[in-house]
């Protein structure tokens, strides 16, 4: 006589599945905040072949299309940004200037930031882009 | 005396949580990726600084305050810029393309042609102001 055993379902535990998710799922919201970025509402100028121009270290200055400034999301004066800069350039000289301005806006509105810049001798600027 | 039995939960409530977390975690790490700036690097030159150019190495274009591009008094699109700066760099390798961009034009216009000169891989380039401003990317710098 053949004795046949029942034997139970097997069921793989999904708990400790879902318990891993969620903590990468904290661990990289953590990481998202701390790279959080402020945004202003611009036109992106387009361009073909643009390189990816980030450094470790990165500071933005936007330029809406009426010409307001702003220093990583928030407006800030001319005065204002060249402080920044000549704070950023003495703590961290590798620091990287990029210059984010909407893609209607006037050419002397840009070349007033250039100038600011060039006053300090901020030598490597980033034009940023849209990649077509 | 009624006796209750536990009953045993089962383990596959969790799975579609779980799936949930890892939807969310890709979209985090998909936005992430939006904060890398891509662009163009360009050198600033000190302030009143000086090149020298022969004058058979210059090549000016200008730009208008509604972004029509000139050569020589005339209107030219970037394709024949474009064809202009490769004929001239061929026979002049020390060539120099100056942009003179006029206040009110359109940063888009400017940018356009930072672009060609940087896809031309122009040994040396600058904007200027018609004010004065000069903004520079030649073999010296770090740019490009």
């Amino acid at each position: 006589m053949k004795i046949t055993r029942n034997r139970q379902n097997f069921v793989v535990p999904m708990n400790a599945m879902s318990d891993v998710a969620f903590l990468l799922l904290i661990f990289i919201m953590l990481v998202a905040l701390i790279n959080y970025r402020r945004e202003v509402k611009i036109d992106y100028p387009e361009a073909h072949d643009a390189k990816k121009t980030s450094a470790e270290k990165n500071m933005e200055i936007w330029v809406d299309s009426a010409g307001l400034t702003y220093l990583d999301g928030l407006p800030a004066s001319l005065e204002a940004i060249e402080e920044a800069v000549t704070d950023a350039y003495r703590n961290a000289p590798g620091t990287r200037v990029h210059l984010i301005a909407d893609r209607n806006t006037a050419f002397r509105r840009v070349n007033e930031v250039l100038s600011v810049l060039q006053l300090l001798e901020y030598r490597v600027v980033s034009f940023v882009v849209k990649d077509e | 005396m009624k006796l209750t039995r536990r009953k045993r939960r089962e383990y596959g409530d969790s799975a579609a949580l779980s799936d949930l977390a890892f939807l969310l975690i890709i979209y985090f790490i998909v936005i992430a990726g939006f904060n890398i700036n891509k662009g163009f690097l360009m050198n600033l030159p000190a302030k009143d600084s000086t090149r020298l150019v022969l004058k058979d190495d210059l090549l000016r274009f200008e730009l208008d305050s509604a972004g029509a591009l000139f050569h020589q008094g005339s209107a030219v699109d970037m394709d024949t810029a474009e064809t202009e700066i490769r004929n001239l760099a061929a026979s002049h390798p020390n060539l120099a393309v100056v942009l003179g961009v006029n206040p009110e034009t359109p940063w888009q216009k400017v940018v356009s042609f930072i672009a060609l000169a940087q896809r031309l891989e122009v040994e040396s380039f600058s904007f200027t102001m018609t004010d004065g401003f000069t903004m520079t990317d030649g073999p010296a710098g770090g740019g490009r």
